[in-house]
């Protein structure tokens, strides 16, 4: 039986050989696919990757803040930069990523295809490297179009696979790092304007720049004020929107068509030493505030707007409650959703600059804008401006 | 050099069996298999199917760099990355715009339309570098025989 096995695995080797071969020869080019230039594309790719590692966490401590982590609430439009760079940089990773695995493809094509255990781990690492790479950026871009294909849920997935990445990435370093100090120590003899067998090296890495530029030049505009009028190909538009400004979740999505407008709406306001209901008119008798301060999506879109409304601080005085030292609990008027129920917390809380919202660029909120009343506070992602409000609690 | 390796090592190790543990406790074990299926997927997608299209379409320009000339041949090959890229990348908004999203703020592009005139703009672009390298090929040879 085992020798049966052997002389299979022979036969089929013997025909695998020249196959891999000839796909090897066809797919190389050892002039332009040289380690010289699979570093410089690399290079740019693992500094993409670590852009969106960092700005990625960044974003998700803010989601689940830990407790002994306070967030920063200034630069208030830190989270729209840290999210756009996010969303920018991912999309300029995907011709980075198509470039870098063109310049060592022929390589799939080694033979024998495994030499040892090292290899094997060595191929195995790559192998989870290149698939979840791809995934990353595929998902990613999925995830901004909210269309949700894959049966896996989107936010777990994206993280969890992000410190997967970076881990593989860390291991490929180490591997290749002989390769690279090599090509970054001495001339490697290959010219940097190598003619090629299928383009020149100049000619590979100036398309790979213009894709990459133009990819970003035709979305970047759903989030940098300056590249708006050439923002044709991103899922969100500067200014579209209720009162000129994008949405994220439409009342009648969250399922509070009814109760945001509801006659005998109040916020309750509840705290250690008691409970107060404000109506509307209550919240519109109190100082009313005006800042302008940014709605920055996780989905990478965001803009500038003027809201006015009652500071969290005034509006937690009014209910006699003390300034808090611990998470705000938030809850909307919507039912189900991650979302509908939030932390805030305590260095948010105190923020002068955090609103409870009742207007927007100048009108009564939007229904589609969380009417009555929402929050808005500075240097946080959209999902945790909680609209419809329903109740604050202070805890402590 | 092989203390940096190791520790760029250990630490990967680290960092991927975070991902792993993340994996395991914060995804339902019923996601798992589809995330397996999509990496798995993503690779044979990659490897079986873009590159070996790239490397033919590289075949292809190879063999018609002598008539053509490099210069026009680079810059179709430009154009055609350049579009390749684009239209990836606005994949997920023309699928998402046909599925419909009863939120009207998203998908407000006319994202069919757009690529159109990209891709009309880098084909004229890749037929007028194409025609006058091909035309510089055509004097030089002429000029290589008169002398």
């Amino acid at each position: 039986m085992a020798g049966l096995t052997e002389r299979a695995s022979a036969r089929i080797a013997e025909r695998l050989e020249p196959l891999m071969g000839a796909a090897h020869d066809a797919a190389s080019d050892p002039q332009v696919k040289s380690a010289r230039t699979t570093v410089v594309v690399g290079r740019l790719l693992g500094a993409a990757f670590l852009i969106c590692f960092g700005t990625g966490v960044y974003s998700h401590l803010l989601q689940d803040p830990l407790p002994w982590l306070p967030m920063p609430t200034r630069p208030v439009e830190l989270y729209r930069v840290t999210q756009g760079l996010h969303v920018i940089t991912g999309t300029a990773a995907v011709p980075l990523l198509l470039a870098k695995l063109w310049t060592v493809y022929p390589r799939l094509f080694t033979w024998p295809p495994v030499r040892s255990v090292s290899h094997l781990l060595e191929r195995a690492s790559i192998a989870v490297l290149v698939g979840v790479s791809l995934v990353e950026v595929t998902i990613g871009l999925m995830n901004l179009v909210q269309w949700y294909a894959f049966p896996f849920s989107f936010r777990a997935t994206h993280f969890a696979l992000a410190w997967v990445l970076i881990g593989a990435l860390a291991i490929h370093l180490g591997v290749k790092l002989p390769v690279i100090a090599k090509v970054w120590r001495r001339p490697t003899g290959d010219r940097a304007d190598a003619t090629g067998r299928f383009v020149s090296r100049r000619g590979f890495l100036v398309a790979v720049g213009a894709a990459a530029t133009s990819a970003v030049a035709l979305t970047a505009g759903q989030t940098v004020p300056a590249l708006a009028p050439l923002n044709v190909l991103a899922p969100r538009r500067m200014g579209v929107g209720p009162q000129g400004l994008p949405i994220n979740r439409t009342a009648a999505q969250a399922g509070v068509t009814e109760t945001a407008v509801a006659p005998d709406w109040v916020l309750t306001v509840t705290s250690p030493t008691g409970s107060r209901d404000f109506t509307l008119e209550d919240l519109r008798a109190l100082p009313q505030a005006e800042e302008v301060l940014p709605i920055a999506c996780v989905e990478g879109w965001s803009q500038s707007a003027t809201w006015r409304g009652v500071r969290m601080v005034d509006l937690l005085a009014a209910a006699d409650a003390a300034e808090p030292t611990a998470p705000l609990r938030i809850e909307s008027l919507q039912e189900r959703g991650a979302f509908a129920r939030t932390e805030m917390p305590p260095q948010y809380a105190r923020d002068p600059l955090t609103l409870v919202a009742l207007e927007l660029n100048g009108g009564t909120l939007d229904v589609d804008h969380g009417y009555p009343a929402r929050i808005i506070a500075p240097g946080r992602p959209g999902v945790m401006q909680t609209k419809w409000l329903r109740r604050i609690e202070v805890t402590a | 050099m092989r203390a940096a390796r190791g520790l760029l090592i250990a630490v990967g190790l680290g960092l991927a069996a975070y991902g792993g543990f993340l994996v395991l406790t914060e995804i339902d074990p019923s996601q798992w298999i589809g995330i397996a299926v999509w990496v798995g997927a993503a690779i044979l997608l990659h490897d079986g199917v873009v590159a070996p299209v790239v490397v033919a379409v590289g075949l292809g320009a190879a063999s018609v760099r002598g008539r053509v000339g490099d210069r026009g041949v680079a810059i179709a090959q430009g154009a055609l990355v350049v579009g390749a890229i684009l239209t990836a990348i606005t994949v997920p908004a023309l699928v998402a715009s046909t599925l419909g999203n009863p939120n009207p703020t998203i998908l407000v592009g006319s994202y069919g339309i757009a690529l159109a005139v990209i891709w009309a703009v880098l084909l004229a672009l890749a037929a007028i570098a194409l025609r006058a390298s091909r035309i510089a090929v055509v004097r030089a040879a002429r000029a290589a025989r008169t002398k």
